[in-house]
């Protein structure tokens, strides 16, 4: 497999410089400013189209569309036309949804600048004819001299009309080029003409008579001053966010304010203004009452507009100290927690050069902060750290990953190390705009590590030299165990055929002490036998199962079926809950336990002896014990019973080698469990034991060689505490 | 055919020699045992050298006792020694120790001993022992062609 599978290929991160004002930059509003320039340009088109019709079939009623008023001239109409449609073409053209019209309109984008330049052609060619005074018949090219009207120059569009073509003309063909000048210089064209038209528009509502000559046209047409002042306003609509309209369409309070005034004063002063003038010639006041009424209007309006705009700017005031207060805070913060860490904390622009460091940062570099500001990598840190620190910085701005890793501050020393995190910051479209690093100190840690490491070392040694002094201990006594058992098979083989072959040479006395050899010898027999299962107790893993301790202690008692020949021996067997243990060790611990209390019940006419457990219903955490009424023991030496080689009995009266207890004791062990016992002397023992519940986990080897090499000791149950189990006074009871 | 050869036991303790050779006189087999002291007598016998010389191309005995713990060459190596060895493999062996540890007897049947006996304590037991160890091998059972 290719280490980059196709499939798994990540796009690599988009990068951006570090904008510290991009998140303060106002959005735009959402008005529907093109859908308004859609709309007017479409409105003037049809309307130019209307009477451009009228002019070329003669019908006088399409070329006045307001009864009553004059009419628009024909180049009018064309050039509106033109411009209207390089409006809607060039809208089309930068529309957003690339759809099939988008695409289709696109092409057709290059006939723009010729239409609005045709347009500004029109007019240029007309004020050339107002000021060389001549006629070129241009302005009958389209309506023909049979046209309504037969004075001079009727046909031709008035000055303003065609100075107002030339700036709009321009305006539009001035899209092509790019650049925020050109933007400016389009708009201001626009709005000169946007001026005209409306100055035009005014002078009809007041219907002012301006004449500067009989040559010369001052007037235009009513509807030509509404479709020149549509076609101004669209312009300055295609391209909203652009240039000075900005101003206009920021979301901002400064464009809120322009939004709201500049309509109002459009709209207001000419109201008031015809107000006035309607009021003097309806004779309701005189010149100057009218001349008083319009001044507190406007100055009315004018108040109240400024009032609205002081509330406007303190509202935004109060927003704009708010979130700087928020943001204060949060910077109080973010460098509270910059410098009170101990961790060494900075951020670089994607360059690598630093845009902020901590203290830390300070304390670590040994440079102060002023200076490493703006500096790269290899300029701001120390040379030996370089190289780590490029890989790890190139890696985020390559992957857009973040990487955390243990950097040795001076290579191949411990000391220091720190544990750096480096990581890419991003702004809020997901573009990588700085890298960050966060490093702390862990070298105290590492040197505890290392400690650890060693002390753990050292203990697995230890323990493996223990594991192997013990089995080697383990060993020794199997084999002494072994090799005791030979001379003593001699012992016995030899004294029996002196005993069978010599027995006529052999008084009395003789064939007493070969009886004391071969008893002798006997004994050693078992001691050896006994001594190895203790060793074999000792050993290996244990198999833990479920146990029914039932079961295994009946096996135990019929195995010491010869005990009971010639005796009274009444053994009973109670409920035994079951155990999680090794069945085998576990059996080991019933046939001890039942020996001995055979053994010590020998004496008695009715030997009694009972197996049972205390509290039956406790499952796994039962205490089981076995009971006999045999001869017992003084409680004083109860220490001694669970030690090998110890007896509380002389020898001779109970045969036995000291061992099986603490072999009983070595399985308990293992398993977690205890053992302790009652006795009163001439009344009887009972044995008690305890095994590790199923949840705690069984002993392993390791943990019975550190129980070996120290006894735990665990606290018994109050109520079958037995001065035996009192801590510090034995040393079984764990 | 020399019945002297039938058994070799190969012991070192002169004690349990001495025992052995009571338990056998007793079944009255005492005359076809053979000693060797340690692992390499035996493979002197074996292979009729040294010591035992004369008994080169001799057949091979039809059973052999023998203990584990022997100085030299103890009783499992000698073990591998005749199994390894394409004229004495087939001979059965039996082990006669008194060791009951596991990893002996695991060793020993991975050797491929053809029996495990441990030594019991008491001398009447091995009398018995011996009683039945002759029964079965020298009475019982098929011997390899090429034994005595």
């Amino acid at each position: 497999m290719s280490p980059i599978a196709p499939s798994n290929e990540r796009l690599p991160p988009v990068l951006a410089e570090f904008d510290p004002l991009a998140a303060d930059r106002p959005g735009e509003t959402k008005l529907p400013w093109r859908g308004f320039a859609v709309v007017a340009a479409t409105v003037v088109t049809v309307l130019g189209a209307v009477v451009l019709t009228g002019w070329i079939f003669g019908v006088e009623q399409l070329t006045r569309p307001l009864s009553g008023t004059s009419t628009m001239k024909a180049n009018t109409a064309l050039a509106l036309t033109l411009l209207g449609a390089a409006i809607l073409l060039e809208g089309l053209a930068t529309a957003r949804s690339k759809d099939g019209a988008a695409r289709r309109a696109s092409r057709f984008a290059w006939l723009v600048p010729i239409l609005s330049l045709t347009a500004a052609a029109i007019g240029l060619v007309t004020v050339f004819e107002y000021a060389a005074a001549v006629d070129f018949g241009f302005d009958d090219l389209i309506a023909g001299s049979s046209g309504a009207g037969a004075a001079t120059h009727a046909l031709r569009p008035a000055l303003p009309t065609a100075v107002a073509l030339i700036l709009l003309g321009s305006a539009l063909a001035i899209d092509r080029l790019n650049g925020t000048t050109a933007m400016r210089a389009r708009q201001l064209l626009a709005f000169a003409a946007t001026c005209l038209a409306y100055f035009a528009l005014l002078g009809h509502i007041f219907q002012a008579e301006i004449v500067l000559g009989a040559e010369l046209r001052t007037s235009i047409a009513l509807v030509t001053a509404v479709c020149l002042l549509l076609i101004g306003l669209a312009i300055l609509c295609t391209r909203p966010f652009e240039g000075w309209m900005r101003i206009v369409t920021i979301e901002n309070v400064g464009g809120k304010v322009t939004r709201r005034l500049m309509p109002a004063v459009a709209l207001g002063l000419p109201l008031i203004a015809l107000g006035r003038v309607l009021g003097t010639s309806a004779g309701l006041f005189d010149e100057r009452f009218g001349a008083a009424l319009a001044v507190v209007l406007v100055t009315l309006g004018a108040s109240v507009a400024v009032a609205r705009l002081a509330v406007e700017m303190n509202r935004g005031h109060e927003q704009c100290d708010l979130t700087m207060a928020r943001r204060n805070q949060t910077q109080l913060l973010l460098n509270g927690l910059a410098e009170g860490s101990s961790a060494m904390i900075a951020a670089r622009d994607v360059h690598g050069r630093l845009l902020m460091a901590n203290g830390a940062f300070e304390r670590w570099t040994g440079s102060p902060r002023e200076q490493a500001l703006g500096k790269t990598l290899r300029e701001s840190l120390p040379p030996e750290l370089v190289p780590r620190r490029e890989h790890s910085f190139n890696h985020v701005l390559e992957t857009g990953e973040t990487v955390v890793e243990e950097v040795q501050v001076r290579p191949g020393e411990i000391v220091p190390t720190v544990v750096a995190e480096t990581f890419p910051v991003l702004d809020g479209v997901g573009r990588i705009v700085a890298v960050g690093a966060i490093a702390a100190d862990i070298t105290e840690r590492r040197l505890h590590e290392q400690t650890v490491e060693r002390l753990n070392k050292q203990l697995e040694h230890e323990t493996t030299r223990a594991r192997e002094a013990i089995a080697e201990l383990e060993a020794f006594g199997h084999t002494v165990s072994h090799d005791l058992r030979s001379p003593l098979r001699a012992i016995d083989g030899f004294s029996q055929v002196l005993e069978a072959e010599y027995a006529v040479a052999i008084d009395q006395r003789g064939r007493h002490f070969l009886d004391r050899i071969r008893s002798a010898a006997r004994d050693m027999n078992g001691l050896i036998g006994d001594l190895l299962e203790y060793s074999r107790v000792g050993r290996g893993e244990l198999e833990f199962t479920h146990v029914d301790m039932a079961t295994i202690a009946r096996a135990a008692n019929e195995k010491l079926a010869y005990e009971r020949e010639g005796r009274d021996v009444r053994v009973t067997i109670g409920e035994l809950p079951p155990a999680f243990g090794d069945e085998r060790l576990l059996g080991v611990v019933f046939t001890q336990l039942l020996s001995n209390a055979h053994k010590y019940t020998r004496e008695r006419a009715v030997a009694e002896i009972t197996v049972g457990a205390i509290d039956p219903a406790a499952g796994l955490s039962a205490t089981y014990f076995v009971r006999d009424n045999g001869v017992g023991f003084d409680m004083r030496y109860s220490e001694k019973l669970f030690q090998a080689f110890e007896k509380l009995h002389h020898e001779g009266t109970y045969e036995g080698t000291g061992v099986g207890l603490a072999t009983v004791q070595r399985v308990l062990r293992r398993h977690d469990g205890c053992i302790w016992a009652q006795s009163v002397p001439g009344e009887g023992t009972t044995m008690y034991f305890q095994l590790a519940r199923e949840d705690q986990p069984p002993l392993s080897w390791a943990d019975h060689l550190a129980e070996v090499s120290s006894m735990r000791r665990r606290a018994v149950d109050s109520d079958l505490q037995s001065p035996v189990a009192q801590p510090g006074q034995n040393e079984f009871a764990k | 055919m020399d019945e002297s050869d039938s058994i070799l036991l190969v012991e070192d303790n002169a004690d349990d020699i001495e025992l052995a050779m009571l338990a056998f006189k007793r079944h009255g087999i005492a005359d076809c045992v053979n000693v060797a002291l340690d692992g390499g007598e035996a493979l002197d016998f074996l292979r009729g050298r040294g010591r035992f010389a004369d008994r080169a191309g001799a057949p091979n005995p039809r059973v052999i006792l023998l203990d584990i713990k022997m100085p030299l060459v103890n009783g499992l190596e000698l073990l591998r020694e005749i199994k390894a060895d394409q004229r004495t493999r087939k001979i059965p062996v039996v082990v006669l120790t008194s060791s009951r540890d596991e990893r002996d007897v695991e060793t020993a049947y991975d050797l491929g001993v053809n029996g495990y006996v441990a030594k019991p304590a008491g001398f009447s037991e091995f009398v018995d022992l011996i009683g039945l160890l002759k029964r079965y091998w020298l009475e019982v059972n098929e011997s390899p062609p090429d034994s005595v």
